[in-house]
């Protein structure tokens, strides 16, 4: 995924989970390693693009 | 004064912000002008997400003057030497007097100041030597004068020496949080006050009755050989000794405002008016604590010297009261029957007290802060309710408390609303004027369920029972004789949610990296669904047992370690048994808070259908998955999330929940306070369920770790409701709210624009009448749409005055972390009569 702030690109991993506003929300905030922006992910779009990338 | 005006910053017509639902501004219009002023010239001393406010600094006068005094009594008694620090204070602290105020008493010496009580905790004296925000100027000499005064009593502060009574090992997991919010310490508490005894008596009464004590007890050990139990007078003589100190001080203090009303009065106001009023301060200020009061000046002016007083010796994290009870004669002699008092002139005064309320601070711990976004503390004032004998309570001074709630809009204090079938209609009209206006104030309690509550759990006789207020947020305490409690700490709290943790994980904190709860086994190889539900059983039993043993301590201990002298005097039970306010005598009301409670059922029962039932997953998948916190299992988390969840009416999770709050019931009765008293669970959340939200590791409901918690006590999680609000009440119902619970924290929000007008109250009404025929013990509302609550995010400064409920208290949205807000505005907005 990708910090809309300073553009680094990273595994969802990388980007240290903060929190969803409620639990069944797809998406969360998360923090940019680099600039610490927070960063809405899409969490199971992300993670069936990242299986996809391994497969 | 008085009179509406139109501001210059909003210009647009009454009925256009009515419409609008800009409570904000209609307030500012509708209250007079003192109010206004009053109001606008407030420092609002709560903290903004965690931090004070720019300008407010703390104030050094008070540890100065305590320390002094202390230091030089250092060969009397312990109680004597706070009873003379406290009496060295009130006689030689800067006092004030505020433009247009009527009300006098000021925790502090300047308006923008907040105390620091440097005996309390020497974690929270080097919090306020790091910082720098608050420091006063000049600033290299107020941190010299700190440090001074911290390191004189950081070896003996109350926390000091408690701590020196545990195990260390209790001590790391005090500090952890996990268990414990806080310490056990007599200065960090709660106490129920009692009107009854100080109206009658008046300060110089009580010294009266202590003098005759204190006479009684040198006839039995001076005068003649003492009979063996007669030694403990000895004892006895040094607290009514302490008790009479704070008692004359506290008197020579408001009669201190009295000389200065005087003084102003005659030699510098040119207002005839304000003259006039000054003169009535000089008055009441002489007669008041020292004298029972007759009018309702008199009687409000009473009040809030004692709450100030009360402050000055501890920090009382709640304000438990009963106003519209025991000020309610004086306005109904002085308003209706007297015709001394109109009532503008009654309402600006009500206005004013809630104001007084609104500007006391201290300086306190971040962690506590943090947990209480936006106040000092939960200071829920008791309204309506039933009489001794069961007769309707509310008065026309109820509706004076919640008319001027709404004009002066303030987050502290908030009220909560005892409801019974009987309640008289306008009254309830105003109640819910204020929830339709956005105060989010009051909360709904069911008061026949509560009496029953209170007599179930603490053997209180009924004309007792009916006698409760709140004594913080949510528990229900008789003011009385017996009823009082001195003080409930904070600390008796637990994070429930950590018992389910330990449970899938043997005991292990997965936050803290340590051992902590008992060895339960490995839950990957459980193999059926009671073998979690025991794990976490003796987990959740292991939680209370080590917590009530700590809290226990603290409270044994504290009429020795930590005496307050003048709580205890104006205490009658107190008085009469010659004992500090600590010693466990009084019937009382333990309890232990449960933070983070609901996530339990809802664990349980997600495991319960798809590893036990439906066998999708197993333990051992579970187990991998919670120990990755989710990470890279989120197909499998949204099934989790999916699996029945608490709040729709659902049986199959409904049930586990009431298993659950009967077996910690059960155990409650288990385990004893020093009063002999069981210890309630008592779910609530305040704040919490944000900032344990990075205490709580991945759970099987669906939540990671850094997700808040749920935010109520019987809440349904955030957005997880999806049956409306009669469903909600459904699940609800379904526990025992006087068997199970001491009480139980429900929030709802409510459609602002669904509630409008007369048609909105009759609906709003039928809820309330349903809501309590199914015995649920507590509701509270939002009413602010989403619209309104993104707009104030993104725009604060447009939106200052913009109140919501967080889960036991209101705040200014404004001073919420946005994690907080981003919280409230997840919540499901119900429909009614849908």
């Amino acid at each position: 995924m990708r910090c809309d702030k300073c553009g680094f690109e990273g595994h969802k991993s990388e980007f240290r989970y903060l929190y969803n506003t409620t639990l069944d929300a797809e998406t969360a905030y998360r923090e940019c390693p680099k600039c610490y922006n927070w960063v809405v992910c899409n969490e199971l779009e992300e993670e069936r693009r990242e299986k996809a990338a391994k497969a | 004064m008085g009179g509406p005006k139109m501001s210059a910053v909003e210009m647009r017509s009454i009925e256009e912000i009515e419409k609008s639902g800009q409570w904000w501004w209609w307030a500012e219009q509708k209250r007079s002008k003192r109010l206004d002023y009053l109001r606008k010239a407030v420092w609002k001393k709560g903290a903004k997400g965690s931090g004070y406010q720019p300008g407010v600094k703390v104030d050094l006068e008070r540890p100065i003057l305590y320390t002094q005094a202390f230091q030089a009594n250092e060969h009397d008694p312990l109680i004597i030497r706070h009873a003379k620090a406290l009496a060295h204070v009130w006689d030689n602290i800067t006092i004030f007097i505020q433009d247009h105020a009527q009300i006098m008493g000021y925790l502090g010496s300047r308006p923008h100041t907040i105390v620091w009580h440097p005996e309390i905790l020497f974690l929270l004296n080097e919090d306020l030597y790091n910082d720098r925000t608050v420091i006063p100027e000049p600033e290299e000499r107020s941190l010299r004068i700190i440090r001074e005064i911290c390191d004189y009593w950081n070896p003996q502060t109350a926390g000091t020496k408690m701590f020196s009574k545990l195990p260390p090992e209790e001590i790391v997991k005090l500090m952890t949080g996990a268990i414990g919010w806080g310490l056990p310490i007599h200065r960090i508490g709660y106490c129920t006050k009692q009107w009854d005894y100080m109206f009658r008596l008046g300060f110089e009464g009580i010294i009266a009755e202590i003098d005759a004590k204190m006479a009684e007890a040198e006839e039995r050990i001076y005068r003649r050989v003492p009979e063996p139990e007669d030694y403990e007078y000895y004892k006895k003589l040094d607290i009514w000794k302490a008790m009479k100190i704070t008692l004359e001080a506290a008197v020579r203090w408001a009669r201190r405002y009295s000389r200065l009303a005087r003084i102003i009065a005659e030699n510098f106001e040119t207002d005839p008016q304000r003259k006039q009023e000054l003169e009535r301060i000089a008055e009441t200020c002489w007669k008041v604590p020292a004298r029972p009061p007759e009018h309702l000046w008199e009687s409000l002016q009473f009040d809030h010297f004692v709450q100030i007083l009360t402050r000055y010796e501890a920090c009382d994290g709640a304000w438990p009261a009963r106003p519209d009870y025991w000020h309610g004669p004086f306005y109904d002699k002085d308003v209706n029957q007297d015709k001394v008092l109109t009532k503008e002139e009654a309402l600006d005064l009500t206005g004013e007290f809630l104001i007084r309320c609104y500007e006391v601070g201290w300086f306190w711990l971040m962690l506590a802060r943090d947990t209480l976004q936006g106040i000092t503390g939960t200071w829920v004032w008791t309204l309506g309710g039933v009489n001794e004998d069961g007769t309707d309570a509310c008065n026309d001074m109820t509706d004076c408390l919640l008319e001027a709630a709404r004009l002066v809009r303030v987050a502290n204090p908030t009220f909560a609303f005892r409801y019974h079938p009987q309640v008289r209609m306008q009254t309830l009209r105003n109640v819910f004027e204020c929830i339709r206006q956005g105060l989010g104030y009051p909360s709904m309690r069911n008061d026949p369920i509560l009496i029953a509550n209170a007599m179930h759990w603490h053997r209180h006789p009924l004309k007792e029972a009916r006698r409760w207020v709140h004594q913080a947020c949510m528990s229900p305490c008789p003011d009385t004789k017996w009823g009082c409690q001195p003080f409930r700490m904070a600390n008796a709290t637990i994070i429930a949610a950590k018992a389910m943790e330990y449970a899938l994980f043997d005991g292990f904190d997965q936050v803290l990296q340590m051992q902590f709860g008992p060895h339960t086994g490995d839950a990957s190889k459980f193999e059926s669904f009671e073998e979690l539900y025991q794990a976490w059983y003796t987990q959740i039993k292991w939680m209370m047992d080590t917590l009530t043993k700590v809290t226990g301590a603290g409270r044994y201990n504290s009429s020795e370690l930590d005496p307050r002298p003048f709580l205890s005097a104006i205490y009658e039970r107190c008085v009469d048994l010659g004992v500090d306010s600590a010693h466990p005598s009084e019937r009382g009301n333990s309890w232990i808070t449960f933070f983070a409670w609901m996530e339990t059922g809802d664990s349980l029962a997600a495991v319960k259908k798809l590893v036990f039932d439906e066998r999708k997953y197993t333990m051992a998948q579970l187990i991998e998955a919670l120990r990755n916190n989710w990470e890279g299992y989120e197909e499998m988390r949204m099934d989790f999330v999916r699996a029945p969840k608490w709040g729709n009416d659902d049986d199959y999770v409904d049930q586990i929940h009431v298993r659950c709050h009967n077996d910690v019931a059960a155990h409650s009765w288990e385990i004893k306070d020093p009063t002999g008293n069981p210890w309630p669970p008592l779910p609530e959340n305040i704040a919490a369920y944000v900032t344990n939200a990075t205490k709580v590791w991945a759970l099987p409901n669906g939540r990671r770790l850094g997700d808040t918690l749920y935010d109520g006590g019987c809440s349904p999680g955030a957005g997880l409701d999806k049956k409306g609000p009669t469903a909600v009440l459904r699940s609800v119902a379904k526990i025992d709210h006087i068997g199970a619970v001491r009480a139980t924290l429900l929030n709802q929000r409510l459609n602002p624009t669904q509630l409008a007008g007369e048609k909105g109250f009759q609906i709003w009404h039928s809820y309330i009448k349903t809501w309590a025929d199914l015995g649920i013990d507590h509701v509270q509302f939002n009413m602010v749409d989403n619209e309104t609550l993104k707009a104030a995010q993104k725009e604060p400064e447009k939106y200052p005055e913009l109140i919501v409920r967080i889960a036991g208290y209101s705040a200014h949205f404004i001073d919420l972390n946005k994690k907080t807000q981003d919280t409230i505005i997840a919540r499901n907005v119900q429909s009614l009569g849908s």
